[in-house]
């Protein structure tokens, strides 16, 4: 007999066999003498679990940025003089202590 | 005369700790539950654990139920569900069992011409071998197969109960009816 046609059958048989529906005897009172309080739902959980995905994933790409930056740094250019950069940054400081 | 509770009075009253009122929800619907959780264990102490944890499961989020869809169908979802994480906890066995096939049962399945299980017998071989065919696929054929073919359910209502998508219903509907047909030349050339 072929697959296809015992399948047929296969199914057939088990649509025929009856539905137990039976439970055992005062089977609800074993589920609720194992029932504890009901859990109010909890926010800073669900808001930890719902980041904590995304905060690994950044974690990581800040690894490998840092990893990257570290075996190839860049060459210094007119574009990123760091020099010049802390200078125009701490130029209204410099200026405030000379004014004192 | 005693007026019924209706299943939102009762959830309301559960949720304020009521116990009594959660053990009406159970007497309510364990039949149902008792039925599902039967379709995928075969063993009597396999399916009282998986009904309790379905119960277990629906008590701890009752507090989620937004009453949107009757309890019953957030209920069925559940037992889906749980029955499928019992069937990918339990997989390993699959291959273990394929020497239980009966292959005088598979003789009974090819004499068989479909109509009503006359004796205990007859219904307790068709109980055997359907078991032991569906225990031999993987647990996303087995509940598909069951839900599609045996409880003759939609595509969509499928979709709604398992949390899976449509077209990936239909996908893996398609995947089980192979694996199945795999099983059963595989229990022919055997025999």
């Amino acid at each position: 007999m072929d697959s296809e046609h015992l399948h047929r059958k296969l199914i057939a048989a088990a649509r025929a066999l009856p539905v137990d529906q039976e439970a055992p005897f005062c089977f609800e009172k074993r589920i609720i003498a194992n029932l504890g309080t009901i859990p109010r739902p909890d926010f800073m959980g669900w808001l930890a679990q719902t980041l904590f995905k995304p905060a690994v994933f950044f974690v990581g790409v800040m690894m490998l940025t840092g990893v990257w930056t570290y075996v190839h740094p860049a060459p210094p250019t007119a574009e990123n003089d760091v020099p010049e950069i802390e200078n125009a940054i701490w130029a209204p400081l410099d200026s405030l202590g000379e004014a004192v | 005369m005693a007026m019924e509770l209706s299943d939102s009075d009762l959830i309301a009253a559960a949720l304020k700790g009521d116990h009594g009122s959660y053990e009406t929800l159970i007497r309510k619907y364990q039949p149902r539950i008792f039925a599902t959780a039967r379709r995928y264990a075969r063993r009597p102490d396999e399916v009282e654990d998986i009904v309790q944890e379905i119960f277990t499961k629906a008590w701890q989020k009752l507090a989620s139920f937004r009453g949107e869809a009757p309890f019953e169908h957030w209920l069925m979802r559940l037992a889906v569900r749980t029955c499928y994480d019992f069937l990918r906890a339990h997989q390993r066995n699959r291959e273990a069992n394929m020497s239980d096939i009966g292959l005088d049962e598979l003789d009974w399945l090819e004499k068989w011409d479909g109509g009503a299980f006359e004796a205990a017998e007859q219904s307790s071989a068709a109980r055997e071998l359907v078991h032991s065919v569906l225990e031999q696929l993987t647990p996303a054929a087995r509940l598909v197969i069951t839900l599609l073919e045996i409880e003759d359910r939609s595509v969509k209502e499928i979709a709604q109960l398992t949390g899976w998508s449509a077209p990936l219903v239909k996908v893996r509907a398609f995947r089980a009816r192979a694996e199945m047909r795999k099983v059963l030349e595989k229990m022919s050339r055997t025999k």
